[in-house]
């Protein structure tokens, strides 16, 4: 089918039709062919009635919004007009984004400290015989820390990553799934972070 | 004379909503009735417009649409919602066989009539759901494409091509009924 073809067939039932399209219609016979065929179907879909409905369906709807405003709306009625966007995506699909979200939120919050003591920044080491004490049973204090991202999204120590503890609650929680049994940042014997404000090698 | 009653119902006379569902109940319920082939579904379906649109009738605008354009926008997102949770996409003959016909001329002619029904629902109901909605607010409902459109959520465009795709598959599908 060509463009003026499909172009006429697709206005066919509109009030007002180009000339290009008038004059189509008296020359093309698969637009003319076309338009007999829709006419029969208009002569024939008559032929699939309705059923009677109820003849209480506006009793019924009036006594439901009575009884509605009597007992007030539901919560999940008034979830649901709040909320009255339809998302596209399925609802198990966004539960599940909401449970790992509430999960990440909820370990941020768990892991959350906001008294960190030093900060390095890139190109910074740390070396010599400092006793770190690892608060996670499970990692051994490195001897020589070197961080390789200077923003301060991520520490590289000794090819694990860690997640500063000053950026708990600022949405490293994301990273959560990535650092696994990282999360837990290294401090030394006094209690202190191995991060330092100074810019120097330390 | 709807668009009276929505402001009189928003001002607190909710009798008034009693004459916005007998003046639209039929046209709503043939829709719905078009889309599920089903009477009791489309029943069920349609108390749930009607009272939805009835808690959100303070979120109608006027100036974007008009009243029936607004609340069919409302059924059509129930009924696709609906029918997407019972899957429906096969035609009940059960049902075309035991509706009962509004006239009834004579045993001959209600046999013919029962049959071009029953094809008629076939070919409709083979359609998808997106063409079959275009179909029944145009051909049914006699909507206009642009009426069409704002319920649907697409293009005019989009409506157009939908309705071509449609009315072409029926001709198809009906080509032995029309030849005869």
């Amino acid at each position: 089918m060509n463009q003026i073809c499909r172009q006429y067939q697709e206005s066919l039932g509109e009030s007002t039709l180009s000339d290009e399209l008038l004059r189509h219609i008296e020359t093309c016979e698969q637009c003319q062919e076309f338009v007999r065929r829709q006419e029969a179907i208009h002569r024939i879909l008559p032929a699939w009635k309705t059923p009677d409905f109820s003849p209480d369906f506006t009793l019924e709807v009036m006594s439901r919004i009575a009884e509605e405003n009597k007992k007030g709306k539901t919560l999940i009625a008034t979830l649901s007009d709040l909320f009255h966007a339809r998302l596209s995506i399925p609802l198990p699909v966004g539960a599940l984004a909401s449970f790992v979200l509430f999960l990440s939120i909820s370990l941020n919050f768990a892991l959350w400290s906001n008294q960190p003591d030093t900060v390095l920044y890139s190109g910074q080491t740390r070396t010599g015989n400092q006793n770190l004490t690892s608060v996670s049973p499970t990692t051994s204090p490195p001897s020589e820390v070197i961080q390789v991202d200077g923003d301060g999204t991520s520490q590289m120590f000794q090819g694990r990553f860690y997640v500063p503890q000053n950026l708990y609650g600022t949405g490293a929680f994301l990273l959560v799934p990535i650092i696994g049994p990282n999360l837990a940042p290294e401090t030394d014997t006094n209690g202190n972070q191995y991060r330092t404000n100074s810019k120097d090698d330390i | 004379m709807i668009e009276e009653w929505v402001e009189q119902c928003r001002n607190g006379q909710v009798r008034s909503y009693a004459q916005i569902v007998r003046t639209l109940q039929h046209r709503m319920l043939n829709f719905l009735y078009r889309m599920t082939q089903n009477r009791e579904m489309a029943e069920d379906i349609g108390q749930e417009v009607f009272l939805k649109a009835f808690r959100r009738l303070d979120q109608y605008d006027r100036a974007k649409a008009s009243f029936s354009t607004w609340l069919f926008t409302l059924a059509r997102n129930l009924c696709l919602d609906e029918l997407r949770k019972r899957r429906m996409n096969l035609v009940s003959l059960d049902d075309a066989l035991t509706e009962e016909a509004s006239v009834d001329p004579g045993p001959f002619q209600t046999a013919v009539d029962r049959e071009l029904e029953t094809k008629i629902k076939q070919a409709i109901q083979s359609l998808t759901p997106e063409f079959r909605e275009v179909f029944v607010l145009k051909e049914y409902g006699l909507f206009s494409i642009e009426e069409i459109a704002a319920i649907t959520g697409s293009p005019t465009g989009t409506v157009k091509s939908r309705l071509h795709r449609a009315r072409v598959m029926l001709q198809e599908k009906l080509a032995p009924m029309l030849a005869s």
